[in-house]
């Protein structure tokens, strides 16, 4: 699995065939057009939704201070979260973290953000308006800002983070998971995990929890880019538990290929943060191999095979394809 | 029924009606086209002829050559129409004459008539400038000793000709030169004066004074002594006339074609539209047999017009169809519309096949639009200009802390102000400015730079600028499509064209292989000596 030597520029259509990639074009005809039924869109792209529905299956999530719906309750704001000194703001339909700002305490009357930058009360209500205005929606439309529990990073992510907090993401495909992975931000994402802005994933094995591989910048890599750490070879800690969770939550989604992001909270343990209707490809760079073999296995199986607990057992066949 | 063969039925349709459509319109154009371009003539032989034997053993024949299809004429067809008075003449039409081609209309009869026959033949001509009207002259040249030999009217043992031949310039090293020569030398043969002119070959060449047809005459004997199967031929110039004479002219087999030649009014090798042969290798229209006093007089008549010119005006809801008929200064805004989809069709290539990612789905392409109507320099010097300031403007507008509508449009307000300012300064500089720059899409420039923007502060500068490249690139290629005149034309005329569109665009909508920048992308999934999976 060396990733170093003997690069290649690029790889023929039929090598990428072969190895089982997917690619955008048939990702989006024959996974997300057939699967995704428009209509349920809103569910994964308004976390408002996304959170109610989390909230009716015991799917933990970031506890929610307030939701910002109006220019009126702006003013408000302060009222809302009362003398909370760690929260964070988010535009419920917002992509790719665009316009997130995270306070993890305060200076006097201004705020202080996780990356040590001061804000003050005005510089917060002019990011609340700027959220409602729909600047960070997906469509531009009227959005509407999310006030939540800051979350604490668990200690093992500690070692391996670098300005940010990583996330877990996982596929699933007919509510079964066919690919995770760990996403690290590094210093080019400026503290987000996206992997187009510079972050760097490793892959997640399903069964073990165990990452390995690894991916940024669309390359092959084995070591954090800032850190030089290996990001391969540590365990997601409470692992069998997040992808239960994925799994209620794809059953109540009712979406047949997305993506669910978590956070590892020190207490709460894996909560959800977002679910994705498109979720990215650079998951198969991390892991070494395609997505389709996997995916043509999940539809090989019966339809009893796909639903509660039995889903389980197609795991360890899934890793061992 | 799947999707995937849905799709594939509606190609087949949108290709087939397509096809359909612009087979019709093609079959209208070519109508349309031909009720102005082409003229119907009327041609009619009246013959007037006494039998000259008594007895019943040999027949008597009229034969009056009939006009042929070249090029340019055609003889339409099941039109011909003859009319005889007495009812024991007998009309026929001969089988084409195998050497040369000719057909012959025959007159004939056993009868000893006491009174004269009378006869009368109609053929109608089309005269069209388009050379698909009628076979090319190419008939082959079956014997060429026929076109050298020596003819009464063409002497070319003659050997006052033949010593002329000798003065054929010594740098006219081409066959083409000395045919060229012997035309010029014809050509200037005097036929002009009050006093008739001689039908003869040799007066003509040995006094340069002659009639035109002693002047082709004259060019035949020439050429065949030079050593170019040449011939006369007769037909008639076609003009509207109750009597018509018939006019000689000469042809030359030169590079594997008879080409034509008329000396008497210097047309060589393409004759005017309206030279209508009837009879090659002969320079009289009929041939007779036991016939005294033949008079046989020609007459044309111009026939009106297809009524597809005449009545062009009447009103017609098909008309819409028809985008060519609407106002010229309309054409251009039309063309730029109709040419749109294929700048979409390029944009969609270049997302989905290759992969380029750019700011919105059809800015680059409305962007390029805008540079067809401005001069490219103009339009590039003021899009650089709104570019800069805009993004500078918006830099600095951040820290007013404004909505987002608001701040789009002082925004929007900063680009009309630089493209108003800017398309001033550039004619204090240099007058011949166009202003029509003024017509780029300022809300699309608006968009781009807050899109820009936002995406430096929040995806990174090099993800910002791969998307700006990949805009700049989209709509450069767009431009390159809509910048073309022809494409433009051919648009305009078949706007059915884009039925194929729709069908390419239903391909690339069903286009589920890789994306190019994804072989790029997904490279190290291709590792050396492992097999993956």
């Amino acid at each position: 699995m060396s990733s170093t030597t003997g690069r290649r520029l690029i790889a023929w259509p039929h090598e990428l065939e072969d190895a089982g990639v997917l690619g955008i074009n048939q990702r989006n005809l024959a996974f997300i057009q057939e699967s995704n039924p428009r209509a349920l869109y809103p569910r994964v792209d308004n976390k408002i939704i996304t959170k109610e529905i989390c909230h009716a299956r015991g799917i933990p999530v970031p506890e929610t201070y307030a939701v910002i719906r109006r220019y009126g309750d702006v003013r408000r704001f302060r009222t809302l979260i009362g003398d909370r000194g760690e929260f964070v703001i988010k535009p419920a339909c917002g992509a790719a973290g665009r316009g997130i700002v995270v306070i993890a305490g305060r200076k006097g009357k201004d705020f202080e953000t996780s990356s040590g930058r001061t804000i003050s009360e005005g510089e917060l209500d002019y990011h609340l308006s700027t959220i409602l205005s729909g600047l960070y929606s997906l469509g531009g439309q009227v959005d509407s800002a999310i006030v939540e529990q800051r979350i604490i990073m668990h200690p093992i992510m500690e070692r391996i983070a670098v300005g940010g907090t990583p996330d877990v993401r996982v596929i699933l495909y007919k509510n079964v998971p066919v690919m995770a992975m760990v996403r690290l931000p590094t210093t080019q994402s400026e503290g987000r995990a996206n992997l187009h802005q510079g972050a760097v994933a490793a892959a997640v094995d399903l069964v073990t929890g165990r990452t390995f591989g690894g991916v940024c910048c669309n390359r092959a890599v084995e070591r954090h880019p800032d850190t030089g750490a290996l990001i391969g070879g540590w365990e997601i800690p409470g692992w069998r538990e997040l992808l239960g969770a994925a799994m209620k939550l794809s059953d109540a989604l009712e979406m047949g290929y997305i993506g669910v992001d978590f956070v590892i909270d020190a207490k709460l343990g894996a909560v959800v943060l977002e679910a994705n209707a498109r979720p990215g490809l650079a998951i198969q760079v991390a892991h070494r191999i395609g997505l389709l073999p996997r995916l043509k296995f999940i539809d090989s199986l019966p339809r009893e095979a796909l639903v509660g607990e039995r889903r389980w057992e197609i795991l360890p066949r899934l890793v061992g394809e | 029924m799947n999707s995937r063969s849905l799709s594939t039925l509606a190609i087949f349709g949108f290709v087939i009606v397509g096809t359909v459509c612009l087979g019709l319109r093609d079959r209208s154009i070519n109508r349309d086209k031909a009720a102005r371009e082409d003229s119907l003539w009327e041609l009619t032989y009246s013959a007037h002829f006494e039998a000259s034997v008594a007895n019943s053993q040999q027949e008597t024949q009229l034969r009056l050559a009939m006009p042929f299809d070249t090029r340019q004429s055609h003889v339409v067809r099941g039109r011909e129409s003859w009319i005889v008075t007495n009812p024991n003449l007998h009309v026929k039409i001969a089988r084409p004459n195998a050497t040369n081609g000719n057909r012959m209309m025959v007159f004939s009869t056993r009868q000893a008539a006491t009174a004269p026959y009378d006869a009368n033949a109609k053929f109608i001509l089309r005269l069209s400038p388009r050379a698909e009207a009628g076979p090319p002259n190419l008939e082959t040249l079956s014997s060429r000793d026929r076109y050298l030999r020596t003819e009464i009217d063409l002497p070319t043992s003659d050997p006052a000709i033949r010593q002329l031949a000798q003065l054929l310039p010594t740098d006219a090293q081409t066959d083409f030169e000395r045919l060229q020569w012997a035309f010029e030398y014809c050509s200037d043969i005097d036929s002009g004066g009050i006093e008739p002119r001689s039908d003869d070959a040799k007066v003509a060449l040995t006094t340069k004074h002659g009639s035109p047809k002693g002047q082709a005459r004259a060019m035949v004997t020439l050429c065949r002594v030079l050593g170019f199967p040449s011939r006369l031929v007769t037909g008639f110039i076609v003009r509207q006339g109750a009597d018509i004479q018939p006019y000689v002219w000469v042809e030359v087999f030169q590079n594997q074609e008879w080409m034509p030649f008329d000396p008497a009014n210097g047309y060589s090798v393409n004759l005017p539209l309206n030279y209508v042969p009837v009879r090659r290798d002969s320079d009289i229209v009929y041939s007779t047999q036991n016939i005294s006093g033949p008079m046989v007089h020609y007459s044309i008549k111009r026939l009106p017009p297809d009524p597809r010119l005449t009545q062009a005006e009447i009103q017609h809801p098909l008309q819409i169809l028809n985008l060519y008929r609407l106002p010229l200064e309309m054409h251009k805004v039309m063309k730029i519309l109709l040419l749109l989809p294929f700048a979409a069709l390029i944009t969609a290539i270049l997302r989905n096949v290759i992969g380029l990612g750019t700011f919105g789905t059809f800015s680059p392409a409305l962007l390029a639009m805008s540079f067809i109507y401005a001069d490219w320099k103009t339009g590039l010097a003021i899009l650089l200009i709104v570019i800069t300031v805009g993004l500078i403007g918006r830099g600095s507008l951040e820290r007013l802390r404004l909505l987002t509508v608001p701040r789009l449009s002082i925004i929007l307000t900063g680009v009309i102000l630089c493209v108003v300012f800017g398309v001033s300064t550039l004619h204090y500089m240099m007058p011949a400015v166009s202003a029509e720059v003024v017509l780029l899409p300022m809300v699309i420039l608006t968009n781009l730079i807050e899109r820009f923007h936002v995406s430096a502060d929040e995806d990174g500068i090099l993800y910002t600028v791969k998307l700006a490249i990949g805009t700049l690139l989209v709509a450069l290629l767009c431009y390159l499509v809509l910048v073309s005149e022809q494409v433009g034309e051919f648009v305009l005329t078949y706007p059915e064209a884009h039925f194929f569109t729709i069908a390419v665009f239903i391909m690339l909508g069903r286009y589920a292989g890789y994306r190019l920048t994804e072989l790029w992308r997904f490279r190290d999934l291709i590792g050396p000596g492992e097999t993956p999976r």
